[in-house]
């Protein structure tokens, strides 16, 4: 009956298409809010993936960059690298701070770079060579703040001269800028202070092992595997943030299923007679039942169908105006949502179905 | 009316090798009633009816509105299940079937013609004959062609693209009898099949019933309040306060 099923659907074209605008938009406003939860997730964690190191050692009671603070003496750093398979160790310092550009008052995470190991994820434009005076800012700062190399911004009483401009370090809120250590201390106030030491540990050393022992002979430091650490830093959005786009992605599923049902079961409610007809003549109702779900699929996937190139549009658009705005478009995505219309279809066949199944066959000898 | 029409109507529909093959007894009804309501709100819709059709037979079924006709035919259609007595055609007790197998009987055993032609609106004559193929599991294709040849049987075959909106009431009525024969059922019910249409095309349905019962040895029951039908009925019945008078 899938003749029947689609020529009704047709039969008023101005709503079919009313109702697939509708089923689009909810299939954009879901696939947006999948790009903005794992393009979050990617941008967060894409520059602490970067840093060389095997270990995070930070304050005790430390655990991340951005919501606690961490200080330890720059002395730690000759006590760490005598510890048993310590390779290399190297200090990191960075802290949010108020950047003027333009006399306009923003805010950039301004690491200080001891070596490559903590430097920018990957420079795209000027130098990564870095010298007092001088900075590396993000390119979603620069588009945002429309900066090239050969600008400059101020930083306290400092006025550092953009030299090179690197990708990986958006963070939605604030992005990474780069100065030498030196500067870093400077405009931090630290001179004899860090905020962490990166570890790197030899080849044949355990990771948990390794800190087993650093926290044993320093009580008052933490330390963290590299994986953790970036866990930690995320969890300020994963434990936030994160599971309000869950909520969203859900209700934006509920209008679809919403949008599905309403149509199919407006389009039941006017050919009931003809359902009674088809009754009468003998189809079964799983017949008439599946005629519904085809009716409702058929609405899903065509809304599927024109939703993802338009969501990916939409972010293409967001990025282009609001350079900081995360989401990603991603064909993986794409084929979650597919799913995800699928069974949006098959809910919002429930209502019809219902309808159908209340539906007297004796309508048809009605007028 | 064309040439075609003129020939198709007049020689009606062809038998053909899947035509029904010889019965006796077709319907039987043996104490049926239908009750709708409780308490004193109830209604005796049919009550107590019994009433043998043979093969071949055309049964006209004459009364008033509300006298119960059409409850009839729904019991005799297997829409409805009676509330006491047993209905059988084509010799199945219709009260021991499940949905499924009542369904199942509708679209093999029966060929209903409604008053109100009851085509589906937004396919063409061709696709609503082809429905009950479908739903029997035809294939698209051989569906297809049984619809064509039924529609050309019927004098409608420059008429099968055509939405019910662009047909007279007489071409959708022939349309909704080739939908009720694309099966080849034994038994056709048609409830005031020319209470929509005009004296002439009245008068074609009526001789298509006819040759449905004369040439095909179908088992035809009618309820209609028209006159016309009395002169081709093989018996006729009188339906009065859900009780019949032969």
């Amino acid at each position: 009956m899938f003749l029947l099923a689609r020529k009704n659907l047709l039969v008023h074209t101005s709503r079919f298409l009313l109702a697939i605008a509708g089923i689009s938009s909810a299939v954009i406003l879901v696939l947006l809010l999948m790009g903005l939860y794992d393009g979050w997730r990617e941008h967060m964690s894409a520059y602490l993936d970067h840093v060389r190191t095997d270990v995070w050692i930070g304050q005790k009671g430390a655990y991340d960059l951005f919501q606690t603070l961490s200080l330890l003496p720059s002395e730690g750093e000759a006590l760490l690298r005598e510890a048993d398979g310590v390779k290399k160790v190297s200090p990191f310092v960075g802290r949010l701070m108020t950047v003027e550009v333009r006399g306009q008052k923003r805010h950039s995470f301004i690491v200080g770079v001891a070596d490559a190991d903590s430097g920018p994820v990957e420079v795209v434009s000027g130098s990564e060579v870095l010298n007092d005076g001088e900075i590396i800012i993000d390119e979603v700062f620069a588009l945002k703040e429309r900066l090239t190399v050969g600008d400059s911004v101020k930083v306290r009483d400092d006025s550092l001269r953009v030299i090179g401009i690197a990708r990986g370090g958006n963070c939605f809120l604030y992005q990474y800028a780069f100065v030498t250590l030196a500067q870093a201390k400077q405009l931090f106030g630290m001179d004899g202070w860090v905020n962490y030491f990166l570890v790197q540990l030899a080849p044949d050393v355990q990771v948990g092992e390794a800190i087993t022992q650093i926290e044993e002979t320093s009580p008052l430091v933490s330390a963290f595997p590299k994986a953790q650490f970036t866990a930690n830093n995320l969890s300020l959005t994963g434990d936030n943030f994160l599971p309000i786009l869950r909520v969203l992605e859900v209700i934006g599923l509920l209008v679809g299923t919403l949008v599905i049902g309403l149509t199919v079961s407006t389009l039941t409610t006017e050919r009931s007679a003809e359902y009674g007809v088809l009754k009468a003549v003998g189809a079964s109702n799983w017949t008439l039942y599946w005629t519904a779900v085809q009716q409702a699929v058929v609405c899903g996937l065509c809304g599927w169908c024109s939703g993802v190139p338009a969501s990916w549009g939409v972010i293409a658009i967001a990025r282009y105006f609001v350079p900081q705005f995360p989401a990603v478009a991603s064909p993986q995505h794409a084929l979650w949502m597919l799913g995800g219309t699928v069974a949006m279809s098959l809910l919002a066949a429930v209502l019809p179905i219902r309808r159908i199944a209340r539906i007297d066959p004796l309508l048809a000898f009605k007028g | 009316m064309s040439q075609e029409n003129k020939k198709s109507v007049e020689n009606g529909p062809q038998p053909s090798a899947l035509s029904p093959q010889p019965l006796q007894r077709v319907i039987t009804l043996h104490g049926v009633c239908k009750v709708y309501g409780v308490g004193e709100a109830v209604v005796r819709a049919v009550d107590g009816i019994n009433l043998h059709i043979q093969q071949g037979e055309l049964v006209l079924i004459l009364g008033p509105s509300g006298a119960g006709k059409t409850t009839l035919l729904s019991l005799v259609g297997g829409l409805l299940r009676p509330t006491a007595g047993e209905v059988r055609v084509t010799d199945k007790d219709l009260s021991r079937l499940t949905p499924k197998a009542l369904a199942e009987f509708r679209l093999h055993q029966i060929g209903f013609v409604f008053q109100f032609f009851q085509l589906f609106s937004a396919l063409t004559a061709r696709e609503n004959v082809e429905v009950p193929l479908r739903l029997a599991g035809i294939p698209p294709a051989e569906a297809r062609r049984q619809a064509e040849a039924l529609l050309a049987q019927f004098g409608l075959r420059k008429r099968s693209s055509h939405c019910p909106q662009g047909l007279s009431g007489g071409e959708k009525q022939r349309v909704a009898l080739a939908r009720a024969l694309a099966l080849h059922p034994p038994v056709i019910i048609a409830d005031e099949p020319t209470g929509s249409l005009d004296s002439r095309n009245g008068e074609e349905v009526i001789r298509l019933l006819r040759q449905l019962a004369d040439n095909e040895r179908r088992t035809v029951l009618v309820a209609s309040h028209d006159q016309r039908l009395t002169q081709i009925a093989t018996r006729i019945v009188h339906c009065e306060d859900g009780r019949l008078i032969e």
